[in-house]
């Protein structure tokens, strides 16, 4: 496992730093939620938490790296529907993340002192009002689209 | 005021901004021009210390704007420079319209009047209602309003009349025309460029800058607006004559 890890910097030392940033504090709290049980249970523990790391990491590697590799509206390209649906929910992913991004930065200017736990929740709150919005109105106009183009009556 | 000298930007490996220079004085006011996707929002972005180039300086009133200069200096910068998102819903998120003038107020230590701000951009009679639930011509006016309360010296303006019926259009022209703030402002509606600039940036699909001058000038010039992708060709009818020409987008 740990050679593989090295393997996959030298592959692509990119998408294995990107894959590290993407876990870590998934499986910092998982690692120490399981050392603080395994102390208490007077259980070892180093085996198993070097194992559970060392997988997610290779798994997340991997999925990174292929996914990079792969084009996924061609290797759909059997199946119209699911081409025209992952189109669909990638444009949405992209556009989502690009209003996040914004959402974000606009706070950043609007901003110069630390923001207080009222503003933060206001700020989540409104942002996620916004998405809530924007994904039903996005799915009811695909609805329509598909009807028009005859996918679903 | 600023200068920008070979910026260049990239968003997941994809060139954003190509090799940007150009620089800004006190009280210009500005319309950058170019088709979606050229890299206007990013430039205003970086402008306004949001983000920062991969290569390149970027210098606002002499000094290096980096993310070191701006923890140190955070206060005086973000008050110096307002910018208005495309999306004005990104900018709002207190419960009410009061409370949302208020905070830029209270963020940044001016000496304002919420009502009377209301009152100058037209939004006294939606001071209790949540920004969530305005019209998109009301929640421009709101960050119109949030922008200007923090009395900035320069503004950036991403697209500020995409949400406005063509009356509020006219009303953002004539009160920005009285202001004497430095301003640059970005879109591709032509009519709104004439209207408000003196000095025209375009930017083409390559992401650089293939024109900086008079705004008169770049309007005279056809092959540059082809360019930029700002005015197109087509064929159609005259006086039941087949012929084709130049027309000038206007968007809204």
């Amino acid at each position: 496992m740990l050679g593989l890890c090295v393997i996959f910097c030298i592959i692509s030392f990119k998408t294995a730093l990107r894959a590290f940033k993407s876990i870590l504090i998934f499986n910092i709290s998982v690692t120490i939620g399981y050392i603080i049980q395994s102390l208490f249970l007077g259980k070892e523990f180093f085996d198993f938490i070097l194992l559970f790391n060392l997988r997610v990491y290779d798994i997340t590697f991997m999925t990174l790296f292929v996914s990079s590799k792969i084009n996924l509206i061609k290797a759909v390209s059997f199946s119209k529907s699911l081409q025209f649906l992952l189109i669909a929910t990638l444009s949405q992913i992209q556009s989502f993340t690009k209003t996040f991004e914004d959402f974000t930065l606009a706070l950043k200017s609007r901003t110069i002192k630390t923001i207080t736990q009222k503003n933060k929740k206001n700020f989540v709150s409104s942002m996620f009002y916004f998405f809530l919005k924007k994904s039903l109105h996005n799915s009811q106009e695909r609805a329509l689209a598909l009807k028009a183009r005859g996918f679903f009556d | 005021m600023i200068s920008l000298k070979n910026i260049n930007y990239k968003y997941d490996e994809e060139i954003v901004l190509k090799d940007i220079s150009l620089d800004i004085k006190k009280g210009e006011n500005i319309v950058l021009l170019g088709n979606n996707g050229c890299g206007k929002s990013t430039l205003l972005k970086l402008m306004a210390g949001l983000i920062y180039p991969q290569s390149g300086k970027y210098l606002y009133k002499n000094n290096h704007i980096t993310k070191g200069y701006l923890k140190k200096n955070n206060k005086s910068f973000r008050s110096d420079i307002s910018i208005l998102f495309q999306t004005p819903d990104t900018m709002l998120f207190n419960p009410t319209v009061y409370d949302e003038i208020l905070f830029s107020i209270d963020e940044f230590g001016i000496d304002g009047d919420v009502e009377m701000i209301a009152k100058e951009f037209d939004i006294y009679h939606l001071l209790n209602k949540s920004p969530l639930k305005l019209s998109g011509g009301e929640k421009q006016k709101v960050a119109f309003a949030i922008i200007f309360a923090t009395n900035p010296q320069l503004l950036l303006l991403d697209e500020p009349t995409a949400n406005l019926d063509p009356k509020s259009t006219g009303w953002f022209i004539d009160f920005l025309l009285q202001k004497d703030i430095t301003t640059i402002i970005s879109t591709h509606n032509l009519s709104l460029a004439y209207e408000l600039g003196s000095r025209a940036i375009a930017m083409n699909e390559q992401h650089k800058i293939i024109f900086d001058g008079d705004v008169e000038e770049l309007f005279g010039n056809k092959e540059l607006l082809l360019e930029a992708n700002l005015v197109h060709k087509h064929k159609h009818l005259h006086q039941g004559k087949e012929h084709s020409h130049f027309h000038i987008h206007n968007w809204n």
